[in-house]
C-alpha cells in the first residue's frame, strides 16, 4: 500500500467551532486511506459526520487536530495560498447541490474551468463530453431552475467531474435518482476511478452498499470510522 | 451555450458576469463616463487654451521696450530707441510699434497700426488695409453699423471694415483693429516719429534675462521691459489653472460618488455563497480579484473612450465649444481651439490616474473584502445552509 | 502648482498607492508578530488569510506607487518646468524644490526598493507551500512604511515650496559653473574620466558575472553583484552625465541629466535610467534569491530560477543602456573622426 498516493487521514479530530468541549466531537481519532484508483464508500446514519468528513478531506474545513494528506503532502497545514489551488485537483458533490439556478447547465459546468490553463474550445468539448455522460445534452442551454430535482444532482456530479479531478468527494450522489440513474452514476464514478482518480462516496442510500464497483467500505459511527483497518497497512 | 472565441475564459465569464447584473453595471458606466466628462473636458479646455496661445505667440518678439515716466507710458522717439538698441550685442532687429487701446463703439478695442504687433501665423493672407480702411477682430465685426467703424473719444476717426481676422486666431485678434499708421496716430496721441514701444527680439533666447539689464541701462529715460516667458508663463499659469479649478470643484464629490457605486455594485452579501462555490472549485483569491478587475475593465473602458470623446466634442466641437468656454472660463469670449499631441497624451494621463486609479483600487478592495474569507464561512452565506 | 492637474494626478496615485499599502501593512503586523506555521488554530488560519490578502495588497499597492513616482517623474522632467519661471528642464524644478525635492525622490527610490525586494521574496514563498518567508516578507513589507512617509512628506513640502519660488536659473547655471570656474572644472573632469573607466570596467564585470549566474545560478556569492550593480550605476549616472549627455546635445559644457528626458532628445532618460533602475532592481533580487537559496533549502530551486531570471534582466538592461549612452558618441566618432571635446 503505497502511502504517497491518494487521500490519508493521520488521526483526524474534529469538533465545531463554538461547541460545548464537554460535547463529543464529530470525529474522533480517524484514521484512513482513500487510496488512489479506488472507489471508497463511507455509510453512517444522519448527523454522524459524512458530510463534515467530505469537507475535511476537499479542505474546506480545518481538522482540530490531525492531517489530510493528498499525494504525500499535508494539505490540511498548508496556508489558503496553496490550499485554494490545491482544490482544482478536486471535484465536491455537495449534498445541497449549490448550483448557481439563474446560469445555464453549460454555464455551470464552465465554472471550474475558467481559472485553469486550458483553451476556451477544449473547456466546450469537455462540457460536451460531460453532459453526454450525465444524460443531460439535451439541456444544455436551459437555466439550472427549469430542470427537475434528479436532473440537478446529475448536473452537480458532471461539475464536480468536467475538470478530470484527482480526488472525487460525492456526498449522497444518487438522493434523487431512480435505480437506473444510481447504476449509471456508480459506474461512472467506478470508470473515474479506474483511470486513477481516488473517488469517495458519503452515503446512506442502501442501493449503493450492495453495489459491486465499491472497493472498500467504511462506517462513520459516534465519530469514529471503523472499516479502515481492513485494507489498509499502518500509515 | 457560447460560441468558441479567442477571448481569455476569464474575460468571457466577466463579461456573463456583466450580462448577469445589468442595471448595476449600467449605473457604473454611466457615474464613470459622466466622471471622465466632466474631468476631461475642464483639463482638455486648458491644455487647449495653452496650445492655442503658444502658437499664436509663436512670432512674438522676444522683449518689448517701453518708455515710462511719472505719469505711466509715454510715446518713444524711434530714432533714439532704434539706436540704443542696436548697440547691445545679441538684439536683432529692434521694431518701433505703433498701437494703443482706444474706446470704441462697444467698450475699449486695441488698434494696431504696424504688422509687428500682429504675428504672421494670425494673418493668414489678409491684405494690409490702405488708408480709410481697417481689419478687425471677430468681437469688433459684431458691432459694426453698415461696414463703418468710429474711434476715439476727442479724435474721433471713421474707417471702413474690409476684412475681419479668422475666428481662430481670437484668442489674440478678438478685439483688434488693424489700420495705417497715418490714421491711427491721432487716435494714439503720437505724432510722427513717435512709437508706442519697441519690439526686440534676441540672437539666443536663453540671454534673454542678461540682455534685459543691458537694454534698459542703454536708454537715455526710464524703460519697462516686458519679456516672452513671464507673459507665457502667466498665461500658461492662468490656463493651466482655469482647468484646475473646475477639477478641483467637481471632481472630488464625483470621485466619491463613483466610490460609493463601485463599492455596492461589486460587493453584495448575497454573492458570497458564489464566491465560497468557486473556492471550492478551486478559484483562488487572485482569480477572483482577475474576473473583477476584468469587469471592471468590461465596463470602465467604453465608458472612459465615451467620456473622453464627449469632452473632446465639447471643448473643440464649434456649437457645443462655445458652452463650454463660458461654463469653464465663466463668460469670456471664446477663441477657436487648437489641441496638440502631447497635451492630448498628458490629458490621457491624468485622467488615467485620476479616474482610473481610484476606481481601481476600489474594485480590488471590495473584492478583497468580500472574497478573502475562508470557502466554508463564504458557503455558509448560501441560503440553503 | 497646486493647480497643476498633473500635480493632482500623482497625489491621487500616491494616495490610493498609500492606502493600499497601509491596508496590507496593518494585515502584515498581525503576520509579523504572531506567525506560527503549521499551526491549525482559529488564530494561526486568519493570519494566513491575512498573509495572503497581505501579499496581494502589496503588489497592488507596489504597482499604484510606482504609477505615482512615474508620475511625479514625468512632472519634474516634462511638465512642471513650464510652471516655474527660468526653467527649462527638470533641473529647474529641483532647483525650485530645494533640498526637499532630491530628499523625495530619494524617498521614493527607497521605498520602492524595498517593495521590490518584498516582491522577490513574496514569489519565492508562494513557490512552496511551507511559508517559510511569510514572516520575512511581512516584515520586509512593514520596513518600507518610514520610508514610504518620509517621501509623502518631503514630496508635499517640495511640491508647495515651488508655489512661491522666484526666477531659477535652471541647466544655465550648469553653463556659468563649468565655463567660468576653471580649477573646478579640472576636477570635474578628471572625476568624470574616472566614472566613465569605472562604469565600463564595472559594467563588463557586471557582464561577465552575470552569464556565469545563468550558467551556474547555485554557485558564487549574491552580495557581489549586487555592491558592484549599486556602485556600477553611480559611476555610470556620473559617466553619462558628464560625457555620454554632451552627444545627445551635440555641445560640450552642458552635463544636464534632466534635459535627457525633454522630448528634444527622444525622451531617452527615461530609457536610459530606466536600464540603470533595472539593473539595481535586479541585482538586489539576485541578492535576496541567493540569500534565500543558502537558508531554506527547499526554495533553493525557485531561487535558482529567479537568479536566472534576474541575471537575464540585468543583461538584457546593460546592452540597452549601453547602446543609448555609447551610441550616440560612436555615431559621432564614426561621423567626425573625433570626439567631441577634439580628442582623436
Ligand atoms: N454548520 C454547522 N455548525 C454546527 N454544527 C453542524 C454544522 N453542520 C453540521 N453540524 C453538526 O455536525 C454533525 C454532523 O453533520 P453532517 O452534516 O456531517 O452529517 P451527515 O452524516 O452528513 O448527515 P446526513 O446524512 O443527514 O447528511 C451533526 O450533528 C450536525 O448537527
Ligand atoms: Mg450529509
Amino acid at each position: 500500500m503505497e502511502l504517497n498516493a491518494g487521500l490519508v487521514c493521520r488521526g483526524l479530530n474534529f469538533r465545531w467551532p463554538g461547541k460545548n468541549a464537554d460535547e463529543p466531537p464529530v470525529l474522533e481519532a480517524v484514521e484512513a486511506v482513500f487510496a488512489q484508483g479506488t472507489v471508497s464508500l463511507v455509510t453512517g446514519n444522519t448527523g454522524s459526520g459524512k458530510s463534515t468528513l467530505m469537507h475535511l478531506l476537499a479542505g474546506l474545513l480545518h481538522p482540530t487536530a490531525g492531517e489530510v494528506w493528498a499525494d504525500g503532502q499535508p494539505v490540511s497545514r498548508w496556508p489558503s495560498r496553496h490550499r485554494d489551488p490545491w482544490r482544482r485537483q478536486v471535484g465536491i458533490v455537495f449534498q445541497h447541490l449549490a448550483l448557481i439556478p439563474d446560469l445555464t447547465v453549460g454555464e455551470n459546468l464552465l465554472l471550474p474551468m475558467i481559472p485553469r490553463p486550458i483553451t476556451w474550445s477544449r473547456m466546450q468539448e469537455e462540457i460536451r463530453r460531460q453532459l453526454e455522460d450525465a444524460g443531460l445534452s439535451a439541456l444544455a442551454d436551459a437555466p439550472t431552475n427549469t430542470l427537475s430535482g434528479g436532473q440537478r444532482q446529475r448536473l452537480a456530479i458532471a461539475r464536480a467531474l468536467v475538470a478530470r479531478p484527482r480526488f472525487v468527494l460525492a456526498d449522497e450522489p444518487t438522493a434523487f435518482q431512480d435505480d437506473h440513474h444510481a447504476a449509471r452514476i456508480c459506474a461512472q464514478l467506478c470508470d473515474i476511478a479506474r483511470e486513477g482518480a481516488v473517488v469517495v462516496i458519503g452515503s446512506h442510500d442502501p442501493r449503493l452498499r450492495s453495489f459491486d464497483g465499491i472497493d472498500r467500505r467504511f462506517h462513520l459511527a459516534s465519530a469514529t470510522l471503523t472499516g479502515a483497518a481492513v485494507n489498509q497497512g499502518a500509515p | 451555450m457560447m460560441p468558441g472565441t479567442r477571448y481569455p475564459p476569464m474575460v468571457i465569464w466577466a463579461a456573463r458576469d456583466i450580462q448577469r447584473h445589468c442595471g448595476r453595471s449600467m449605473l457604473l458606466f454611466a457615474c464613470l463616463a459622466s466622471l471622465v466628462f466632466l474631468t476631461a473636458m475642464a483639463l482638455l479646455f486648458s491644455q487647449a487654451l495653452d496650445a492655442t496661445w503658444e502658437r499664436l505667440m509663436d512670432q512674438a518678439p522676444d522683449l518689448v521696450v517701453r518708455r515710462i515716466d511719472g505719469g505711466g507710458w509715454a510715446p518713444l522717439p524711434v530714432d533714439v530707441a532704434m539706436a540704443c538698441a542696436k548697440k547691445i550685442p545679441g538684439v536683432i532687429d529692434p521694431t518701433p510699434r505703433l498701437w494703443g487701446v482706444v474706446p470704441g463703439p462697444e467698450g475699449p478695442v486695441t488698434v494696431v497700426a504696424s504688422i509687428a504687433v500682429v504675428p504672421e501665423s494670425m494673418l493668414k493672407g489678409i491684405p494690409p488695409p490702405s488708408a480709410g480702411q481697417a481689419v478687425v477682430g471677430q468681437g469688433v465685426a459684431r458691432a459694426l453699423s453698415g461696414g463703418r467703424l468710429s474711434l476715439g473719444s476727442n479724435h474721433s476717426v471713421t474707417v471702413s471694415v474690409i476684412h475681419t481676422f479668422p475666428a481662430d486666431t481670437g484668442l489674440a485678434t478678438h478685439d483688434l483693429v488693424w489700420m495705417t499708421p497715418d490714421d491711427a496716430r491721432p487716435l494714439l496721441g503720437l505724432v510722427p516719429g513717435q512709437a508706442s514701444d519697441l519690439a526686440v527680439h534676441l540672437f539666443r533666447r536663453e540671454e534673454e534675462r542678461a540682455i534685459q539689464a543691458d537694454l534698459a541701462a542703454a536708454f537715455p529715460w526710464p524703460v519697462r521691459i516686458t519679456d516672452r516667458s513671464t507673459s507665457a508663463l502667466n498665461h500658461h499659469t492662468r490656463a493651466v489653472r482655469s482647468g484646475g479649478i473646475a477639477v478641483v470643484a467637481g471632481i472630488p464629490a464625483l470621485l466619491a460618488l463613483l466610490l460609493i457605486i463601485t463599492g455596492t455594485v461589486v460587493d453584495n452579501t448575497a454573492r458570497q455563497a458564489y464566491w465560497g462555490l468557486l473556492k471550492s472549485m478551486g478559484w483562488t483569491t487572485a482569480d477572483m480579484v482577475r474576473l473583477q478587475v476584468s469587469r471592471a475593465m468590461i465596463v470602465g473602458i467604453p465608458a472612459v473612450v465615451l467620456g473622453l470623446a464627449s469632452a473632446y466634442a465639447a471643448v473643440f466641437y464649434p456649437p457645443a465649444a462655445g458652452i463650454t468656454a463660458f461654463w469653464v472660463t465663466g463668460g469670456q469670449h471664446l477663441p477657436a481651439l487648437t489641441l496638440v499631441s502631447s497635451g492630448a497624451a498628458m490629458v490621457m494621463i491624468e485622467i488615467a490616474a485620476m479616474v482610473g486609479l481610484p476606481f481601481l483600487a476600489a474594485v480590488f478592495l471590495t473584492t478583497l473584502r468580500a472574497a478573502d474569507g475562508s470557502p466554508w464561512t463564504l458557503l455558509q452565506a448560501d441560503p440553503w445552509n | 502648482m497646486i493647480w497643476h492637474p498633473l500635480t493632482w494626478a500623482f497625489w491621487v496615485a500616491a494616495a490610493t498607492g498609500g492606502l493600499l499599502y497601509a491596508t496590507g501593512a496593518v494585515q502584515a503586523v498581525d503576520v509579523m508578530l504572531n506567525w506560527t506555521p503549521a499551526h491549525a488554530d482559529i488564530d494561526q488560519l486568519r493570519r494566513e488569510r491575512h498573509a495572503e490578502s497581505a501579499a496581494l495588497l502589496g503588489h497592488w499597492a507596489l504597482g499604484f506607487l510606482t504609477a505615482a513616482a512615474l508620475l511625479g517623474l514625468v512632472g519634474v522632467a516634462l511638465v512642471w518646468h513650464r510652471m516655474v519661471p527660468g526653467a527649462m528642464c527638470g533641473t529647474g524644478v529641483l532647483q525650485a524644490m530645494g533640498t526637499d525635492g532630491s530628499r523625495a525622490m530619494i524617498f521614493w527610490g527607497v521605498s520602492l526598493l524595498i517593495l521590490h525586494g518584498w516582491r522577490v521574496l513574496d514569489g519565492l514563498d508562494v513557490q512552496r507551500p511551507q511559508g517559510v518567508l511569510t514572516r520575512t516578507g511581512a516584515r520586509l513589507m512593514i520596513s518600507a512604511a518610514p520610508f514610504f512617509l518620509l517621501a509623502v512628506f518631503y514630496s508635499w513640502q517640495a511640491l508647495m515650496r515651488v508655489e512661491t519660488v522666484p526666477t531659477v536659473s535652471c541647466c544655465a547655471a550648469v553653463y556659468d559653473r563649468v565655463l567660468s570656474g576653471a580649477s573646478e572644472s579640472a576636477a570635474l573632469k578628471s572625476l568624470a574620466a574616472i566614472c566613465l573607466w569605472f562604469s565600463l570596467a564595472g559594467g563588463a564585470a557586471l557582464l561577465a558575472l552575470m552569464v556565469l549566474k545563468i550558467r551556474f545560478p547555485d554557485r558564487g556569492s549574491g552580495a557581489m553583484p549586487a555592491i558592484i550593480a549599486v556602485l556600477w550605476s553611480f559611476a555610470a549616472t556620473v559617466a553619462l552625465k558628464q560625457v555620454g549627455s554632451a552627444y545627445y546635445y551635440q555641445v560640450l559644457s552642458h552635463p544636464c541629466p534632466w534635459c535627457l528626458f525633454l522630448p528634444d532628445y527622444y525622451g531617452a532618460g527615461f530609457f536610459i535610467f530606466g536600464g540603470v533602475a533595472v539593473v539595481v532592481m535586479e541585482s538586489i533580487a539576485i541578492w535576496l534569491a541567493d540569500r534565500t537559496r543558502r537558508r531554506y533549502p527547499v526554495l533553493a530551486g525557485p531561487a535558482g530560477k529567479r537568479i536566472q531570471r534576474s541575471a537575464w534582466g540585468i543583461v538584457t538592461a546593460m546592452i540597452g543602456f549601453t547602446m543609448l549612452a555609447l551610441g550616440p558618441a560612436i555615431a559621432w566618432r564614426l561621423r567626425t573622426g573625433v570626439w567631441l571635446n577634439g580628442s582623436p
